[in-house]
């Protein structure tokens, strides 16, 4: 029995849980729509189950403010009270309390002690005291009322006898048929497809998981073997188990998806409580809430978008009065949006409102001496605004109940970079500001460049690798030592370097020790600043499965797990991060007044990396590369055409391919520049890639110009066209022959 | 399992010339010299990380770990223990017997004996010719 009552009780929560979620959603409609009578159905239905449910299960605190809150709907609902502001307040409170009773009674297994008489009182008062109460003779004849005879929604008996039986079965259609038919056919018009999905512990799910990561490390071991000896039985039944193994991977994978919108779920709340709180008018838009992401990531990333979206809503967003005199209208706007790019989950977060306060921010770095007045003055806006993310840094003048509690945009940064993402910021003052976050899809697997140093090999993540360079006396690039510290011009920026054989005191005959002979410097980004890693080799790119340091190597900052290869070999995983902490390099502030002590970059134009190609023609032709995913090396032969465009297979869909030209000499393989434009693919076909070269004052990006250049411009002392790849991925018009050939 | 509760089984190792019992309950494995990872700025006695069987186990020299000379890695065997989740493998020079022994004759460590000793230690065992120090593989495995 006391096994069975527990299962009731830990399906109850379950249940309830979800029923909540779902129901701050209606309410807030229910604020716009008061006459939305499916949303009053839903909410008196919620709040009639957990009633029914918590007497039969002796939780007596939840009972009386579901019932309570149910009269109230009750009452809503049969036309005898108009939803008001002020009620849906209350009924908020009601629902709070609900979820702090139903929390505690998760973690303890009981309810805790309480008094709920203020809210109690008021929900009593909003029934008392309205209008048509004399009409309704009593809360449990409520539902009978004839105003809404006739009416289809669903009806509830609000008896006794009949609740403790909705309690045995409360999802269960069947046994409620027999009762009344009318009643069952409603029942099954609100849970569509109910037979179709299960409930599966999450425990399950991360044990399938654990158990395909092996799989997959296995599979890729085989798959090294087969390689080594080339051919033989093996080789087909390899090539399916690869298949197959891909597949369920996937599939698993699929699983332990969730739509971003769940971890959205709660703000519209948090915007409508702050609005009301502090008198704004705030509309919250949210774009993408079906992007899928791991359930892991999506828990993590919960918390720092909950942040953002209140500080939007607290500080950004300015008092109705304010805004019609800065020539926007008086309500704000926040605007959430999440899409896929390359492989990686892009949220973004906007809002129209004031914008970063440069002043405010230069005051405070100032107060805290962070900078030097003479590199405040060189700092461009960019690196100014990045201090919002340092440690305490909040630019609130008051500390209001809704934000401002400490925890600043550097926890919110610090839990980004630690799934592996990154988070980026644009604000104007007086427009508005925008973050976005860049994210792994899955935390299980990830793919990472293995680099080695004398004998030793260690993994890093790619997401936070921006560029990889060669150094040594043959190619352009040489490392210097300024003041003992090492540092490397890239593209007339200094950048600072960590020898990783010194930082992590890898005594080892066979390691570079002199620096002039090195060979790589893996160049990385992160949240503030960029740095290059020094190493000896560069091997390849894998996908490993990250495993966590065991507990006493915990203390090792450098590293943020480790992971097993394909050739079975353990290798550490490096955290930049860590990297970066331990070897002392400072934020952009360094970095900067080092770089503009030597270079006149002139802080206002934005500074843009171009990728510099051949095609079609002798002009050099560039793309700007935040437009680019990725470069590819495709046969020629892989291009199909489907309905008269030119398509290539690319992972798993369709991509039309650009500027196929006949007239160049047909050669097997050629470079395939793929174009990212908001999530459309698409690729550009070239002759040869020549340079990435930083480009400063780009005009027109994306332009509505008809044009396949967008621009032209000087780019390493030679005329260079901008290709308007804006064009190509927007409109998908049919080119069938080169776009550039002869512009 | 035991018939008499009183009863404990210990693999008996060896370090140099001094016998060590470690509870066999707390093992999972003993294998041979395995292909090891080194983990840089790693604490000394932690002589890096190996997979076992598509688990990750991280390498104790017990050696190290009690004050004494570096093991011989390609050498030393593996005793492998479970603890909260993770394996570790203790390094030791020998394994021995698996013997019963009475928990009732466990004594505490000697006073005399050097800290880092008696910290992994949970008693002494008289065995017939000669002392038996007994392991607690949990506090081998917690760095102080």
């Amino acid at each position: 029995m006391n096994n069975e009552m527990h299962d009731i009780i830990v399906e109850f929560l379950a249940e309830t849980n979800e029923s909540l979620n779902e129901l701050d959603h209606s309410l807030l409609s229910l604020e716009q729509n008061p006459n939305d009578q499916q949303l009053i159905s839903s909410i008196f239905r919620v709040l009639h189950t957990i009633k029914g449910t918590c007497g039969f299960l002796g939780l007596a605190r939840l009972e009386k403010i579901a019932h309570k809150g149910e009269d109230v709907m009750g009452l809503v609902r049969d036309g005898g009270l108009a939803m008001t502001s002020q009620h849906a307040t209350v009924i908020f409170e009601a629902f709070d309390t609900i979820k702090t009773i139903v929390v505690s009674v998760e973690d303890q297994g009981c309810e805790p002690d309480g008094d709920d008489s203020v809210l109690l009182k008021k929900l009593e008062d909003i029934y008392n005291l309205a209008p048509q109460n004399a009409v309704v003779s009593s809360p449990n004849d409520g539902v009978e009322n004839p105003i809404l005879v006739g009416d289809d929604s669903p009806e509830f008996h609000d008896d006794a006898a009949f609740s403790d039986e909705d309690v045995i079965i409360t999802d269960e259609s069947a046994t409620v048929e027999e009762k009344d038919e009318n009643r069952a056919q409603a029942f099954t018009d609100l849970k569509p497809g109910s037979n179709k999905s299960l409930r599966v512990s999450v425990d399950v799910l991360e044990d399938l998981m654990t158990m395909i990561s092996e799989l997959v490390l296995t599979r890729n071991q085989l798959l090294q073997i087969q390689r080594q000896n080339q051919g033989g039985a093996y080789s087909s039944p390899l090539q399916r188990l690869n298949h197959v193994v891909s597949d369920l991977q996937e599939g698993v994978m699929k699983t332990r998806m969730q739509p971003v919108g769940n971890a959205w779920s709660k703000l519209p709340r948090i915007v409508r409580d702050i609005s009301t709180n502090l008198g704004k008018n705030i509309e919250l838009e949210m774009h993408g809430q079906e992007t899928e992401l791991d359930r892991e990531i999506l828990e993590m990333i919960k918390d720092p978008l909950t942040h953002m979206v209140r500080n939007s809503a607290d500080h950004g967003i300015e008092m109705p009065e304010q805004r019609p005199s800065a020539g926007k209208p008086e309500t704000g706007k926040i605007i959430l949006n999440a899409y896929h790019q390359g492989g990686h989950i892009i949220i973004e977060i906007s809002d129209d409102g004031r914008g970063l306060s440069m002043e405010k921010i230069k005051d405070k770095m100032h107060k805290r001496n962070l900078v030097k007045e003479e590199e405040l003055a060189k700092m461009s806006v960019q690196q100014i605004q990045q201090y919002i993310f340092h440690a305490g840094f909040s630019t609130a003048e008051q500390v209001t109940s809704v934000s401002g509690r400490g925890v600043g945009m550097d926890v919110v940064r610090s839990n980004i970079e630690k799934i592996g993402g990154n988070i980026d910021l644009s604000s104007k003052e007086g427009e508005g500001t925008k973050f976005t976050i860049k994210i792994p899809l899955t935390l299980a697997i990830v793919s990472a460049l293995i680099v080695g140093v004398g004998t030793h090999r260690f993994a890093i993540p790619q997401l936070s690798i921006s560029e990889l360079v060669m150094v040594g006396q043959t190619s352009g690039n040489t490392i210097e030592n300024i003041n003992d510290a090492k540092v490397m011009r890239l593209r007339d920026k200094l950048l600072p370097l960590v020898t990783l054989s010194e930082l992590l005191k890898i005594e080892d005959p066979k390691s570079v020790s002199d620096v002039r002979d090195a060979k790589y410097v893996i160049v990385i980004r992160t949240g503030t600043s960029d740095f290059g890693i020094i190493v000896d080799n560069v091997f390849d790119l894998e996908e490993i499965v990250i495993k966590p340091l065991s507990s006493n190597l915990k203390d090792l900052p450098v590293f943020s797990g480790n992971t097993i290869l394909g050739d079975g070999c353990v290798i550490m995983i490096l955290d930049p991060n860590g990297i970066m902490n331990l070897a002392g390099i400072q934020t952009a502030s360094d970095a900067q007044a080092l770089s503009s002590a030597t270079t006149t970059a002139s802080p206002e134009d934005e500074e843009e990396l171009m990728l510099l190609f051949h095609a079609g023609d002798s002009t050099v032709k560039a793309i700007p590369v935040d437009q680019i995913s990725r470069l590819e090396e495709i046969r020629m032969c892989q291009i199909e055409r489907s309905n008269n465009q030119p398509v290539i297979q690319y992972s798993g869909q369709l991509m039309p391919v650009f500027n196929i030209d006949q007239d160049t000499p047909q050669r097997e393989t050629r470079p395939l520049i793929i174009l990212n434009n908001a999530g459309l693919n698409a690729g550009f076909l070239v002759d040869r890639i020549l340079d990435v070269a930083e480009y400063r004052g780009l005009t027109k990006r994306g332009s509505d110009s008809s044009d396949a250049i967008c621009e032209s411009v000087i780019i390493n002392g030679r005329a260079t066209d901008v290709v308007n790849t804006h064009k190509l991925t927007s409109c998908g018009i049919k080119i069938e022959k080169g776009v550039l050939g002869h512009a | 399992m035991h018939k008499n509760a009183a009863k404990i089984q210990i693999l008996t190792v060896f370090l140099g010339g001094q016998v060590f019992g470690i509870p066999t309950h707390s093992i999972q494995d003993v294998i041979r010299p395995v292909q090891m990872t080194q983990v840089p700025l790693a604490p000394e006695h932690i002589k890096g990380v190996s997979n076992l069987r598509g688990r990750i186990m991280t390498v104790i020299d017990l050696r190290e770990r009690i004050n004494e000379k570096p093991a011989d890695t390609q050498k030393s065997m593996n005793v492998v223990v479970e603890q909260k989740g993770e394996i570790y493998s203790i390094l030791v020079d020998r394994v021995g017997d698996v013997i019963d022994i009475e928990d009732s004759k466990i004594e505490p460590p000697p006073e005399s004996l050097n800290a880092m000793w008696r910290n992994v230690l949970d008693g002494v065992y008289q065995a017939d010719q000669k002392l038996i120090l007994i392991l607690n593989a949990v506090n081998v495995i917690e760095s102080a």
